[in-house]
């Protein structure tokens, strides 16, 4: 776990409120897990590249995307038209943007990619594997259900790295030139 | 009445932008275009009749700051105002658009409400009927 991970969880958080309120006209509730219907979902998913890497991406099943959107145009959808599958991933890149605003405060940066968006049944979110971390929320908006993951590795510094390394050269000098002159 | 042109590869932006702008009560006849290259095609044959663009960043093809920094250097249409509506609401990304374009006549970042984008975009539109 790195510093910047609490950030980037208040972040996440504060970024899928933001755009629900301003999107939908109503705040988004954090929930402590989402249980979705059996029944068809759409993932969208948008990558980044910077300080900071990754991905982030939206779950919600397809009645809950349909009603969604269907706030958004505030107009009624009830199947997952072209629409749908735009609103939703035009949902996950305002909310990628919202993190990429929030981050900069702490001299980060990246540049986001386009949302991939796919649909299909009985999808699961799975963390990444390595050395990435993993950032799972869920939020109902209006009994809407959705989660929004971000999974992301940082890019370490190259110079605080030579560093790093120029330091633990010094230090194991050093052990051993003690440990020599305590034998001597 | 001078047309407003919205540029946005998603279509579900351009209606929610449209539906803001309608509501708000402007009746101006509006223009679509899903990227920079299609935003270009379209001011090609309507440069003389349109009042503001609304651009977002991120597309594919040609993206907004392209589009941008491309129509600044054609006196014909350098002095359309331009408003870029995107995610990329960073201090620097805005430094990198007014510097693409000095015209650029407002800056809003995504998510906004109906009310930053109506009073965004209205004295543009008020003086430049």
């Amino acid at each position: 776990m790195n510093l910047i991970h609490p950030f980037l969880v208040e972040a996440l958080g504060e970024s899928v409120n933001n755009s629900c309120q301003t999107i939908l006209g109503i705040p988004g509730t954090l929930k402590d897990k989402t249980i979705f219907p059996e029944e068809p979902c759409i993932i969208s998913s948008i990558g980044f590249t910077g300080n900071i890497e990754g991905n982030f991406s939206i779950y919600i099943s397809d009645s809950n995307a349909c009603r969604l959107v269907s706030k958004m145009l505030q107009t009624e959808i009830d199947e997952t038209t072209t629409d749908v599958i735009d609103g939703i991933a035009e949902m996950i890149n305002v909310i990628a943007g919202g993190v990429k605003m929030r981050i900069a405060q702490q001299k980060q940066t990246f540049n986001i990619s386009i949302p991939t968006t796919i649909k299909g049944s009985r999808m699961v979110i799975l963390a990444s594997t390595g050395k990435a971390e993993n950032i799972c929320l869920h939020f109902s908006v209006e009994n809407i259900c959705l989660s929004v993951t971000l999974i992301y590795k940082m890019h370490e510094d190259k110079k605080a790295v030579e560093e790093r390394k120029a330091q633990a050269h010094l230090d194991a000098m050093q052990t051993l030139n003690a440990l020599i002159n305590n034998k001597n | 009445m001078k047309k407003i042109l919205v540029v946005d590869d998603s279509g579900v932006q351009r209606k929610m932008i449209i539906q803001i702008i309608q509501k708000a009560g402007f009746q101006n006849p509006i223009l679509e275009a899903g990227d920079g290259a299609q935003a270009i095609q379209t001011l090609a044959t309507n440069f003389q009749d349109v009042g503001i663009v609304l651009c977002d960043w991120n597309m594919p093809n040609m993206n907004g700051l392209e589009f941008i920094s491309a129509i600044a250097k054609v006196p014909a249409v350098a002095c359309i105002p331009v408003v870029m509506v995107t995610t990329e609401g960073t201090a620097d990304k805005i430094a990198e658009a007014k510097a693409a374009n000095p015209n650029l006549a407002g800056y809003i970042a995504k998510p906004f409400t109906p009310e930053v984008l109506q009073s965004t975009i209205t004295p543009i539109l008020q003086s430049n009927i």
